[in-house]
């Protein structure tokens, strides 16, 4: 539920209160103007619509000038062509200015900066192809970024944003060079600055509206930009480093989506939470295999050259997740903490005695399973319930894949678990509806 | 300050600069095609597409390397920035002859990447491999660049002009011939396939 909803249920909730004499009514008028004054504006459907054409025509306009510029026009004098370049720019400039001047909406505000950001790449494209200057992918989307960033300030423009967050992506990815050497380490306190450069915009974002549509419009690109752009960022160091970075990564986003939860965010205004945990899942599967383990010890690659800079990272990454658990601690959301735990059973094992790694794991997997299940049950939570049976039996089929026994066992053993799961779930339902408990379908 | 007059502040400041780095990319165009020196090198060629600047042709430099003794030592880590000294050769062909991670005192250089080493060869990752062309020439430019480099029929060589640490491709020879001339000449003569 988000806070609209809350405040229109409080005020339909004042009337009956009053009647009930648990507020007077002056209480209640009081209540009713406050939290009148207060409630998020509703979702305007057709201004979106006027929005998401502005931002589309923009987007188009500049890709059509890119490609028209692309086609090379050599029966034009050089010169001609360098000062073409600089047209898309006076007119977007011209149309930016027009914006700020007159204070135009969001519509026109996304418009300007998408067609500013794109007119700017075109004009070093262009210039680029006149005097034949070369340079790679990488160095132009560097320059273009440093360019473009403060427009998602000047013009508070996610559209800009999104652009920005798939410049970086090509960035990151960009960082392998053509025998497939892998080079991000030279380049890894740009990223680091890249990433910061929207940070504030980002965080006045989520504070203004935290659940609303921009905020989850947001939300979206940071958590599928920050999963991917972990990719290039973790190929480059050694396994230990990898393998820590994944761990803290996922278990921060699963902890930012569980607090969004909590403050209200619905299911497609938190892509952090469901993420999170298919992630935490997926990676604690892995971990169960004691080859996972192989070469996992930090001391396997001591002179890898890119060893300080994610110490660096890994040191960000633990504050960042010592930060939300302080927050959690607050909020007394013990469950998931379990999820949480995930970066800490990963680096101990590591360290002391990276064999172990695949024991504690499993034992993770199966304590994680039994405590969903019993929260599960605890707060008549049938979605919990099926999220500790999953590990359960992923636990168990895991192993299962990982012995000798014969085909004819692994199908006696999934057709019984999918018994299982009938038979949980029927009873768990009846049981809270005899308790006067209606069954709630979601509850991570 | 208000923050409409700061934001109109800022964005004009953005304008400026982004007139500013196209400006400074044309100024250093110009000086190197004015008053850089040419040097030519054999080439190599694939025909990709850019979807920023078009069509291409993909030229690799046939000697995009420098020869170093075997027991040398190497202190460049891949993708480092590097400076690689240009000679010329007895037949007029450039290439390259030293590496260093400071400006060469003297002669002329160009600013590349170190990629790997082997054995005697010390491998470089070079900026100047793309050479702009027409959206309808650049096929055939490739075809005429493969066919000259893959059949040993006729040369391709690039022509670079080189000043400071910038250089720009300043023409695609075949047969000494400029390589748009050359396929409109074949055009016309009714080659074309």
């Amino acid at each position: 539920m988000n806070d609209r909803k809350k405040i229109e249920w409080l005020l339909g909730e004042l009337p009956a209160l009053k009647e009930k004499g648990i507020l007077n009514g002056e209480s209640a008028d009081i209540l009713h103007k406050y939290y009148l004054a207060i409630m998020p504006p509703k979702t305007n459907f057709h201004q979106l619509i006027i929005m998401f054409f502005g931002i589309l025509s923009a987007a188009l306009i500049g890709a059509g000038i890119i490609l028209i510029i692309a086609c090379n026009w050599d029966d034009i004098p050089r010169q001609i062509r360098a000062g073409m370049a600089f047209i898309p720019l006076i007119i977007a400039a011209g149309f930016g200015g027009y914006t700020l001047q007159s204070g135009k909406g969001a519509a026109w505000r996304e418009s300007a900066a998408i067609l500013t950001a794109l007119a700017s790449s075109a004009a070093i494209a262009l210039i680029s192809q006149t005097y034949q200057l070369g340079g790679t992918l990488k160095d132009f989307l560097f320059v273009w970024m440093l360019l473009f960033f403060l427009l998602i300030y000047i013009f508070n423009s996610a559209g800009t944003f999104l652009i920005y967050a798939v410049a970086l992506t090509a960035w990151s990815f960009n960082q392998w060079d053509m025998f497939g050497y892998h080079t991000f380490y030279s380049d890894i306190y740009f990223f680091a600055l890249f990433i910061m450069l929207p940070l504030w915009w980002l965080i006045v974002n989520f504070r203004k509206a935290p659940y609303g549509l921009k905020s989850s419009f947001l939300c979206w690109i940071v958590t599928i930009f920050v999963l991917l752009n972990s990719i290039p960022l973790m190929s480059a160091g050694n396994e230990f480093q990898d393998k820590t970075y994944w761990a803290l990564i996922i278990a921060v986003l699963f902890l930012a989506g569980a607090m969004r939860r909590s403050g209200g965010a619905g299911f497609w205004g938190n892509p952090l939470l469901p993420v999170g945990a298919v992630c935490i899942t997926i990676y604690s599967a892995i971990a169960s295999f004691s080859s996972f383990w192989d070469h996992s010890s930090p001391y396997h690659s001591p002179e890898n050259t890119i060893y300080k800079e994610c110490c660096i990272w890994v040191i960000i990454a633990i504050l960042a997740a010592a930060w939300l658990l302080l927050l959690f601690k607050r909020r007394h959301h013990k469950i998931e903490f379990i999820p949480a735990l995930l970066p800490v059973l990963i680096v101990i094992p590591m360290v002391i005695i990276p064999m172990a790694g695949a024991f504690v794991f499993n034992l993770y997997l199966l304590f994680a399973g039994i405590s969903f299940m019993h929260c599960g049950f605890k707060k008549c939570e049938l979605f919990k319930i099926n999220a500790g049976m999953f590990l359960l039996s992923l636990l168990l089929i895991l192993r299962f894949l990982d012995s000798d026994l014969n085909i004819l066992l692994r199908g006696c053993l999934f057709i019984l678990l999918g018994v299982m799961f009938m038979i949980v779930n029927i009873i768990a339902a009846k049981r809270f509806r005899k308790a006067g408990n209606e069954p709630k379908e979601n509850g991570i | 300050m208000n923050f409409k007059i700061l934001k109109i502040t800022l964005f004009v400041i953005v304008i400026i600069a982004m007139f500013a780095v196209p400006a400074l990319m044309i100024s250093k165009g110009e000086d190197v095609l004015n008053k850089g020196r040419v040097y030519i090198f054999k080439a190599a060629p694939v025909d990709p597409y850019d979807y920023f600047r078009g069509r291409y042709v993909n030229i690799r430099i046939e000697k995009n390397y420098v020869s170093i003794p075997p027991d040398a030592t190497l202190d460049f880590k891949p993708d480092e920035p590097v400076y690689a000294g240009i000679k010329t050769d007895n037949e007029g062909f450039a290439y390259f002859d030293s590496l260093s991670k400071t400006v060469p005192e003297d002669g002329d250089y160009a600013k590349v990447h170190f990629s790997y080493r082997d054995k005697e060869k010390a491998y470089l990752l070079i900026p100047f491999n793309q050479f702009y062309m027409n959206e309808t020439l650049a096929p055939e430019a490739e075809r005429v660049v493969r066919e000259a480099l893959v059949k040993r029929k006729d040369s391709c060589v690039i022509k670079l002009r080189v000043h400071n640490d910038t250089a720009v491709i300043e023409e695609l020879l075949i047969n000494n011939i400029p390589i748009k001339e050359y396929i409109l000449s074949l055009q016309k003569s009714g080659q074309k396939k």
